[in-house]
């Protein structure tokens, strides 16, 4: 029995290639995302270990609200006292205080340089050779109020070399400054895409930081003294506010902040791993439901013979471990290119991640083989089952494979998973749970392949009319497609899915766009927004200007901070009181905005949700400040812009170190014009290149913009599982032109040319590729409609039809059908005559 | 070697619906090359039924396929009507299959996902043409396959099947149906009915058939038998009868070789 396992495998090289294409491509996309991640975390472990090797303890402002990942630049400033107190403490070799804050550059064309939404660093050039984790690498440190260093990977981006003058747009008014050195970090030329700018430390504190305080301190130890010992002496001397930790819990939190940020990241990328996995299970099975029902005389032979039931099926199932085991290994090797692949891509993106070993941790192999055997041997199981199934009397039948059995029973199951999918999908939803709802789309995609059998005959006869309307080739070509749902289901199944999720993302994107559009008309009073491409935070300085100005009625600076309410950490606004009626439409519950100034407004929402009136006392915790509880001055009707929580912006800049600000909104005069009043922001704001200055018409286009990039980069991602969806038709079509090879000879022999072979062939493949296809848009929008519902809450109140991306999915599916057909059809042409009505 | 054979090939050169002239055809490579053709040349003239038959291996099978084009003859000529076909490049030779030629196979002969009328229209539809709606009613009145035609075959026994392959065989009036094994795999009386209609193709519509066939009785409802033995034509029978043929046959030892000179 093993031995003819082996031989049948061996018979079919080619067929269980492409089905282990399916394999390897979606092992590699796993193990390519593990070591990606893996490596990178290992790289900023090293990185924060040896940037800060000198320092054995940091003194920091205490966080109100959770740690502070190694980001201490929202915590309370350290004044200078705090500084000379410590210096005293015995075993102190070395205290200086660090200074880390905003400050944009500005390239050579007066635009600022942009990083995708990584920070824009001002540090200080430390005091301390010792404890200093910035190398310098050109030039020499910068020493006076009109010197900066910037680090290499921006220098070589925006084409810097010493001695160029840099405008550097602060949280104060912008500056120029001298490059007068070009530094790495550690030993890399960037930190991962954000851009340095180094200062001596006096001019840190003046422009990025506040004058006498330090973001934090660190603190080196004398021989023969702990980090520990350290910290404990170092914590006798602090003022309350104030705490010690050793530099091996500054460098964990700040690992962890970034493992944080990898996972979410390698999270997402595993998603549509397990997309594509389920996609090439799709093709597994039906490659080994072909091949049985082929080999349906050799198997009851075998059981003519004497194999039990279990022989057979475990024949079939070693056939599928081999197969798994094969491309397990390949997908593992190809995942490590992949992940060097995406390194370098991020590299040409700018994003410079510093260099180090590849990772690959025994939970990327473990991962990459369970992951592959489990997935074929799975998808084997069934056509395994369905193998022993053959009685030993077909064997001695001449018919070819087995006429087909009622859909009755197949009905029944995809019903129930249907129904069990969409329960599974709603709850998911409603409830916010991610996993639900991944596993609830699965199994609706399980019922719906199965369920599609039963239209795949009507459906796909209707859909090859036009083709059987030209002549015999379409006719034939229909005629095939029509022939066996169940593989025609199963192969349409296998595109369904990734279109089906593309139709889906594509419905959510045309729908936010919508109510974006909606939102802003019954949200957003402004008739100006200025903020930065990314909503990075931008200078405190702008709009400071055009208050006052003819024509502008009032300017409402928007600060984006956070802060605990209750046990939650939520996102709070600043903004002045004056001026917020103005720029948005908000409609009060309770209250009014007056009281504003030292309390705060809360939504209906959190209002209902807490059960709080205008009078009450909200518990608010701050990351500087601590707790700092504010009493509800208006309770305010659901408006997206506000958000739940806002508080005056000198509440706000009270409670914050930043001091930065995340939108301007300006609201004009009724008696004025645009185009006066746009020349007056422009102006504006010409000292602050990243600032873009938008109308609302302006503001919802680019927010739809930002809408497509999402969706293009995940209908990209997406693009892999329809790839192997392709490979399943292929697979397909070359099994049916084998199994078919009497039937081609035939046509062959009274006269079929191979031009019309071969049309016959690609009209089979392009009809079961848009039935897919079909399929997917009708699933991907009753998805997308499922999303829209559940964040109908969240301001997706309107539900929109991507009509022209959906038409594009049908004419994609044609032309991928197009493509498939060309392997197997080119095969059936060269059939020999002779050979193919003689074979049986 | 007989010379019973040569004669055949130089009589009746105006009428001939099928030409062979000195076709000689031999498969594999040099050493282990195994000749099947050596050297055929026959004439079938116009409206004749004529039944090829052989020992196993004698090269009836080969020679059926290089008459009808299905196969390359390494020298020698081919004609069907007063064509060549040899050199004939891959489209024209399936045009000409396809307009000029009709096939009926001893099994599988139909396409499982057409009806029985659209596996009879088949050539035509390929063709691009529309059925003659008076022949058409012709052929299918002679199959009778009247209330069957929309049918599938899996659907049709298979006497059925094949008389239906037999209908598709002759809907474009081709210059000669050739038939391999037609009764191969049906039982005797199917089979006496498939017979009985090729030979009431040629009494009523003047078809050419060539049929190879290693069965006596349905050599003898053709009328003539060419034999085969060894890639040579060997003799011929006009007028078969099943017990004649039979006789002829017996000459023939179990290798397939000819024991004796014919003398029939």
């Amino acid at each position: 029995m093993l031995r003819a396992t082996f031989r049948s495998l061996l018979a079919r090289k080619l067929r269980l290639l492409l089905s282990g294409v399916a394999v390897v491509l979606g092992v590699a996309f796993v193990s390519g995302t593990f070591v990606l991640t893996d490596s990178m975390g290992r790289v900023f472990d090293d990185l924060f270990a040896n940037v800060s090797k000198g320092t054995a303890v940091n003194v920091r402002g205490v966080s109100g609200i959770g740690d502070s990942g190694g980001d201490t630049s929202g915590n309370e400033p350290v004044p200078q006292a705090v500084l000379d107190a410590v210096k005293k403490v015995d075993g102190v070799a070395e205290a200086v205080g660090e200074v880390a804050g905003y400050a944009q550059l500005v390239d050579k064309k007066g635009k600022a340089v942009t990083t995708g939404g990584a920070p824009t660093l001002g540090l200080d050039w430390s005091v301390s050779p010792k404890q200093r984790a910035l190398t310098l690498k050109q030039g020499r440190a910068p020493a006076g109020p009109s010197d900066v260093a910037i680090d290499a990977g921006t220098a070589r981006k925006a084409g810097f070399t010493v001695g160029d003058k840099v405008t550097v747009l602060l949280k104060g008014p912008a500056r120029e400054f001298t490059v007068v050195g070009i530094v790495g970090f550690g030993t890399t030329d960037n930190l991962a895409g954000a851009t340095i700018a180094a200062f001596d430390l006096e001019s840190a504190q003046k422009y990025v930081g506040t004058p006498g305080t330090y973001t934090d301190l660190a603190i080196a130890n004398e021989e023969g003294v702990s980090q520990q010992e350290l910290k404990k002496r170092v914590s006798a001397v602090l003022p309350t506010g104030f705490e010690a930790v050793t530099q091996q819990q500054t460098v964990d939190e700040a690992s962890k902040e970034i493992k944080e940020g990898l996972g979410f990241f390698s999270t997402a990328l595993l998603v549509f791993a397990a997309i594509a996995l389920f996609v090439g299970a799709f093709l597994i099975f039906n490659t080994f439901s072909m091949l049985i029902a082929q080999r349906a005389r050799e198997l009851a032979l075998m059981r003519a013979l004497g194999a039990s039931r279990r022989q057979v099926t475990n024949s079939v199932l070693l056939e599928s471990v081999v197969i798994g085991v094969f491309s397990s290994v390949v997908g593992f090797v190809l995942g490590i290119g992949v992940a060097r692949a995406l390194t370098s891509l991020l590299g040409a993106l700018g994003i410079d991640l510093p260099s180090g070993e590849t990772v690959v941790a025994p939970r990327t192999v473990i991962a990459s083989f369970v992951v592959g055997i489990g997935v074929t041997a799975v998808a084997a199981l069934v056509p395994a089952i369905r193998a022993s199934r053959v009685s030993p009397v077909e064997a001695m039948r001449d018919s070819g494979p087995a006429e087909q059995k009622s859909l009755v029973t197949r009905s029944t199951v995809g019903g129930v998973l249907l129904a069990a999918g969409v329960g599974l999908l709603s709850y998911g939803l409603a409830d916010g749970e991610l996993l639900a709802v991944g596993l609830g789309a699965l199994v609706t995609f399980l019922g719906v392949t199965m369920l599609s059998a039963l239209i795949a005959r009507p459906v796909t006869g209707v859909l090859g009319l036009p083709f059987a309307r030209i002549g015999i080739p379409g006719r034939l070509g229909r005629g095939n497609a029509m022939r066996n749902p169940r593989r025609t289901s199963a192969t349409a199944a296998a595109l369904m899915v990734g279109l089906a999720l593309v139709a889906a993302v594509s419905t959510l994107g045309s729908s936010l766009k919508s109510s974006t559009v909606k939102i802003v008309d019954q949200s957003l009073g402004a008739d100006y927004v200025l903020r930065t491409e990314n909503f990075t935070p931008f200078s405190g300085e702008v709009g400071k200007d055009l208050r006052g100005k003819p024509g502008i009625a009032s300017v409402a600076a928007f600060r984006f901070g956070e802060a605990e309410v209750g046990t939650d950490t939520v996102p709070v606004q600043g903004v002045e009181p004056d001026a917020l009626a103005d720029v948005l439409k908000l409609k009060v519950v309770s209250g009014g905005f007056e009281a504003l100034d030292d309390g705060i407004a809360v939504s209906k929402k959190a209002a209902t949700a807490h059960g709080w009136k205008v009078g009450d006392t909200v518990p608010v915790t701050w990351r500087r400040t601590g707790s700092h509880p504010l009493k509800v001055a208006v309770i305010f009707d659901v408006n997206q812009f506000a958000g739940d929580y806002l508080v005056s912006g000198v509440t706000f800049d009270k409670n914050t170190s930043e001091q930065l600000l995340g939108v301007v909104a300006v609201k004009t005069t009724a008696d004025s014009t645009p185009a006066q009043t746009r020349a007056l922001v422009d102006e504006a704001v010409k000292p602050f290149p990243n600032i873009l200055v938008q109308d609302q018409a302006e503001f919802v286009k680019s927010q739809g913009e930002q809408i497509d990039t999402l969706l293009n980069a995940i209908t990209g991602l997406l693009v892999l599982s329809v790839l192997i969806a392709v490979l399943g038709i292929i697979n397909t079509l070359a099994l049916s032109v084998i199994e078919r090879t009497r039937e081609l000879g035939l046509l062959r022999a009274v006269g079929l040319q191979r031009r019309q072979l071969r049309r016959m062939i690609r009209v089979e493949s392009v009809v079961i590729a848009v039935y897919g296809a079909i399929l997917g848009v009708l699933v991907g929008v009753a998805f997308g409609w499922a999303l829209v519902r559940a964040l109908n809450s969240e301001g997706v109140t309107e539900f929109s039809l991507p009509y022209g991306r959906l038409v594009q999915v049908l004419i994609v599916a044609a032309l991928a059908g197009v493509l498939a057909a060309a392997l197997p059809a080119r095969r059936a042409a060269r059939l020999d005559v002779l050979e193919a009505v003689a074979s049986t | 070697m007989s010379t019973a054979a040569v004669p055949a090939a130089e009589t009746a050169v105006e009428t001939a619906a099928v030409r062979a002239v000195d076709v000689r055809k031999s498969y594999g490579k040099a050493e282990t090359a195994v000749t099947a053709l050596a050297g055929v040349s026959f004439d079938v003239p116009r409206g004749q039924y004529c039944a090829v038959m052989g020992p196993s291996g004698s090269g009836k099978s080969t020679l059926m396929h290089c008459l009808a084009g299905l196969d390359r003859v390494d020298s020698g000529d081919v004609q069907i009507g007063d064509v060549s076909i040899v050199g004939m490049n891959d489209k024209a030779l399936t045009a000409l299959r396809r307009d000029r030629v009709g096939f009926v196979f001893q099994q599988y002969n139909l396409l499982p996902t057409l009806t029985a009328e659209e596996n009879i229209t088949l050539p035509l539809a390929i063709a691009g043409r529309k059925p003659d709606a008076a022949w058409l009613h012709e052929v299918v009145t002679a199959v009778g396959l009247g209330d069957r035609l929309s049918h599938r075959p899996a659907e049709l026994s298979g006497g059925q099947q094949q008389r239906v392959a037999c209908a598709r065989a002759l809907v474009t009036r081709p210059d000669v149906v050739f038939a391999d094994e037609p009764t191969g795999n049906l039982d005797s009386r199917a089979g006496a009915e498939v017979l009985g209609f090729l030979a009431r193709c040629v009494e009523e519509f003047g078809q050419t058939i060539v049929m190879v066939t290693h069965d006596p009785v349905a050599a003898s409802h053709a009328d003539r038998v060419v034999f085969l033995a060894d890639g040579l034509v060997v003799d011929e029978m006009a007028d078969p009868t099943p017990e004649h043929v039979l006789d002829r046959m017996k000459q023939f030892d179990v290798a397939g070789h000819l024991i004796t000179d014919g003398t029939a």
